[in-house]
């Protein structure tokens, strides 16, 4: 396994080589993942990059098991949660995984919540999972869910609908019902895109502040390289629905060893120098069931060759605490 | 900084009746001069964008002037006709790659269209100028006569800023025009402006809540805090000494921005 | 255009109703070119049953079935397009007018007047106005167009108020464009491509209208073939000689599946066209 010492406890989360695909009609498959892989231990934290097409949603979706409602399925590989393998299992159990042990924030705050019912409706349905029931305890747990997420006035949050707060807000409501149950996996889909930056930065800090507390491993999916290495010690990035970097998050950054990577690297402008050139990616990114022969990349890659261009999309290859999927990994040099 | 180019004074924009009324732009005055980069940076419900539809016309200001190599311009809703104002040399490129594209037209058509209606030329003549023209903003003619649902947000935008430029402007104002696109496009589509900025001596105006790619970008910023100016000046300075609280905020709140970086909260022994 | 060049990869639902929409035409053509028996002549005895030359027999008036029931398709089928497109060329014209008109009062009085017109239920004001008119195929053809247009103008209004919000109209207008380009080349050609996958739709209920507005003895009357009159007529016959009814009425169901299956195949691919 890439990344974990065989010698510890199991990681708490593990993928291994998934393969994800769209049902297209009869027996016909569309992947939208083809090798993902990557270890997250407790309480550990790793981030996701990728950009449109690299399957990062649907890798999001797999690990909250919600496939089936978008025409997917797992046609290939494993995952194991808490040393459970979780790749076959059906709704009901699902759902005990699901805010109990495995919390999940998505993208749009609006899209979590009930427009119609109030916040507090909304936080009861998940605290009386673990509370007696009677309605001055379920009212007093969601007050401290509120709490817990730094909500200003949570008594009048309680009674406000979603449309009535402010993004920054509806955010921190669905942190809590995520939490709630004090999950050992926190898995954020761009939990801040759609926020101001003065916003993002707190919702960060609270979502840190959390793990903290409650001990919590988080995975974070983000276009925003920034924001991961802030928030992430591991990183693992995706391209055409392949994992092609894993490893600690700082030597990823400044040592990449894929191309993919370094490409994302130097075309950041929070890191280029006014005046400056970014060096971009020349093409555009590869939509799903157009992926070329050989490795995925080759065709916008700065340093591909022959050997590039056939066969299959190579596999991770470890070298200590990190693996790549570029064949010419050793040409890749420490250039800044 | 060269002789201002495009100039709004005082610039108030009321939205809402009654008791909801309130003041989206609130006595803003900016400049551009030639050949000049500056941002307007803000973030949401600062009015950065309702000063830009100002700017290029889109919006009727309640109050104040805008004003074109020292001329006073009507917005475009209220002009009498494209002659008799020089409106046409103010630009834009929007921030949704997915609408600012009439769905039913090709790349080339829709530049072409552009190209024709400011040449008067024959068809075919504008049709070559309009794969020329996208071409210089890396749209080979295959992708050309393609429909804007086959192509990349990336591409769309590319497409925004060939059609933009059909007039030969000289003020491009760009809202957000990263936002919506992922980064390799984003880095591409900097890159595109930056080149056409020499090339053809454009002004930018670049509006966007991205700290970063503002503070790359532009020579002079202007930061809006609920439809007011609160702060301006050149881009680095700014940065590095901002003088009012709420861009000390927007700065500190810039990811990895913090001297003490926050120690990433980890027990996992890696 | 995009019509033209999606065309090639239609779904096999479209594929199919298309097929049989062009099936039913071909035959509304030629039986009644080439068979030797005319649609209204008395060729053989009242109900003589199907044989080799009257392949669905012969009608109560001893007229030859197969082709009056295929003549009657030419009929139909012409109604129906005439019946439902004009109304979305000119209902959605007036609604792009009105969406694009700048006088919030002259608006609101379009609503006013459109949502009063919509309020009715169609059928009610068919049946009112071909009673006013008097029946025939242009009676019921005013009625249809006169009770169909206001729907078309309502959604192209909505819809080219929506346009006008949208960022390339905006950019059009930054670019200099006239009222009238962006009007025509614009917002005109988005619409009417709504309108019509829309009015695709209705083209079933109204084929389905005009039979049973014959058949109730208000549109096409007799001797005309039309599947609605051969319905009514047929009816008595329906215990001895059903086909009389039967075949009519197959062929017009099968039209009507085959326009249907079109209409729904084209909106489940211009679905996924999106996507």
């Amino acid at each position: 396994m890439i990344n974990h010492d065989p010698g510890s406890s199991p990681p708490l989360l593990s993928v291994n080589k998934l393969r994800v695909s769209f049902r297209v009609g009869s027996g016909i498959n569309l992947p939208v993942i083809d090798t993902a892989d990557f270890i997250l231990e407790p309480q550990g934290s790793l981030g996701l990059v990728g950009e449109s097409g690299s399957g990062k949603t649907m890798l999001c979706r797999t690990l909250i098991g919600t496939l089936a409602r978008h025409g997917a399925v797992i046609n290939g590989g494993n995952i194991t949660f808490s040393g459970q393998p979780i790749t076959n299992l059906g709704e009901s159990e699902w759902r005990k995984l699901r805010g109990h042990q495995i919390g999940y924030i998505p993208q749009s705050s609006m899209a979590g919540l009930n427009p119609i019912l109030t916040i507090k409706s909304q936080l009861s349905e998940v605290v009386k999972h673990s509370t007696g029931g009677s309605e001055s305890e379920v009212r007093r747990e969601v007050l401290g869910l509120l709490e817990r997420v730094r909500i200003p006035r949570p008594t009048a949050v309680m009674r406000s609908r979603p449309h009535q707060l402010s993004g920054g807000m509806r955010q921190r409501v669905i942190i809590a019902a995520a939490i709630a149950q004090g999950p050992k996996l926190l898995i954020a889909d761009e939990p801040t895109t759609a926020l101001d930056v003065t916003v993002q930065s707190e919702i960060l800090a609270l979502i840190n502040e959390l793990r903290e507390e409650l001990g919590m491993a988080l995975l974070l999916v983000s276009h925003d390289l920034a924001v991961i290495e802030e928030m992430c010690s591991l990183m693992a990035v995706m391209y055409a629905g392949a994992t092609v970097e894993v490893g600690p998050t700082e030597n990823l950054i400044s040592s990449p060893n894929h191309p993919y990577t370094r490409a994302l690297n130097t075309s950041r402008t929070d890191k280029a120098r006014p005046g400056d050139l970014l060096e971009s990616i020349p093409g555009d990114a590869v939509s799903v069931g157009h992926w070329p022969n050989g490795c995925r990349f080759w065709p916008r890659c700065p340093i591909a060759d022959l050997d590039c261009q056939d066969g299959l999309q190579p596999d991770l290859l470890a070298i200590e605490q990190r693996a790549s999927a570029c064949i010419h990994s050793d040409r890749m040099e420490v250039t800044d | 900084m060269n002789n201002t180019l495009l100039e709004c004074r005082d610039i108030t924009v009321k939205f809402g009746r009654g008791s909801d009324a309130f003041d989206a732009v609130s006595g803003a005055s900016v400049k551009v001069g030639e050949n000049e980069a500056i941002g307007i940076v803000g973030e949401s419900g600062s009015g950065k964008t309702t000063l830009a539809r100002v700017l290029v016309g889109l919006q009727t200001p309640n109050q104040g002037d805008v004003l074109l190599e020292n001329k006073s311009l009507d917005s475009v809703q209220n002009s009498a006709g494209i002659s008799q104002n020089d409106r046409w040399k103010v630009q834009m490129v929007f921030q949704d790659p997915y609408s600012s594209l009439n769905p039913m037209l090709t790349a080339k058509t829709a530049v072409a269209e552009a190209i024709q209606v400011w040449t008067r030329c024959s068809k075919n003549t504008a049709m070559n100028e309009a794969i020329e023209l996208l071409g210089d903003v890396g749209i080979p003619p295959d992708q050309a006569s393609q429909l804007p649902g086959n192509l990349s947000g990336g591409q769309r935008q590319r497409v925004s800023v060939a059609r933009a430029l059909a007039p030969k402007p000289k003020i491009l104002i760009a809202d957000e025009p990263t936002s919506s696109i992922d980064q390799s496009a984003q880095a591409q589509l900097l890159n595109l402006l930056r080149r056409l900025q020499e090339e053809r001596k454009l002004a930018i105006i670049f509006i966007s809540h991205d700290l970063n790619l503002i503070r790359y970008l532009t020579s002079r910023v202007y930061v809006m805090q609920k439809g007011d100016i609160v702060e301006q000046g050149p881009t680095e300075k700014v940065f590095l000494k901002p003088s009012h609280p709420y861009t000390q905020t927007l700065i500190q709140s810039i990811p990895g921005s913090k001297s003490d970086t926050t120690k990433i909260v980890d027990n996992s022994g890696v | 255009m995009s019509f033209a060049m999606s065309l090639k990869t239609l779904n096999r639902e479209a594929l199919v109703g298309i097929l049989i929409i062009v099936l039913v035409i071909l035959l509304g053509i030629i039986v009644p070119i080439a068979s030797p028996n005319d649609a209204s002549g008395f060729v053989a005895d009242p109900l003589a049953p199907p044989s080799m030359s009257l392949p669905f027999g012969a009608d109560h008036m001893g007229r030859d079935l197969f082709v009056r029931t295929f003549a009657a398709a030419r009929l139909d089928i012409v109604l129906a397009l005439l019946g439902a497109s004009v109304p979305i060329v000119v209902g959605t014209f007036i609604g792009v007018l009105t969406g694009a008109a700048e006088r919030k009062i002259a608006g609101a009085l379009w609503d006013a007047l459109i949502n009063a017109l919509t309020a009715f239920p169609e059928i009610v004001l068919v049946l009112a106005i071909i009673t006013m008119l008097g029946g025939g195929w242009d009676g019921l053809l005013y009625a249809i167009w006169i009770s169909r247009w206001a729907q078309y103008a309502r959604l192209a209004r909505a819809k080219t108020l929506k346009l006008h919000e949208s960022e390339f109209v905006q950019a059009a207008k930054v670019l200099g464009y006239s009222r009238i380009r962006i009007l025509a080349k614009h917002i005109m050609p988005n619409v009417y491509s709504e309108a019509i996958a829309y009015g695709l739709s209705d083209f079933v209920f109204i084929i389905v209208v005009i039979g049973g507005l014959s058949f109730l003895g208000m549109g096409v009357r007799p001797p005309t073939p039309e599947w609605g009159g051969m319905l009514a007529e047929g009816r008595i016959y329906l215990q001895t000689t059903p086909r009389l009814v039967l075949w009519p009425g197959a062929i017009l169901s099968l039209t009507a599946i085959g326009v249907a299956l079109f209409a729904q195949g084209l909106a489940r691919h211009r679905k996924e066209a999106v996507r």
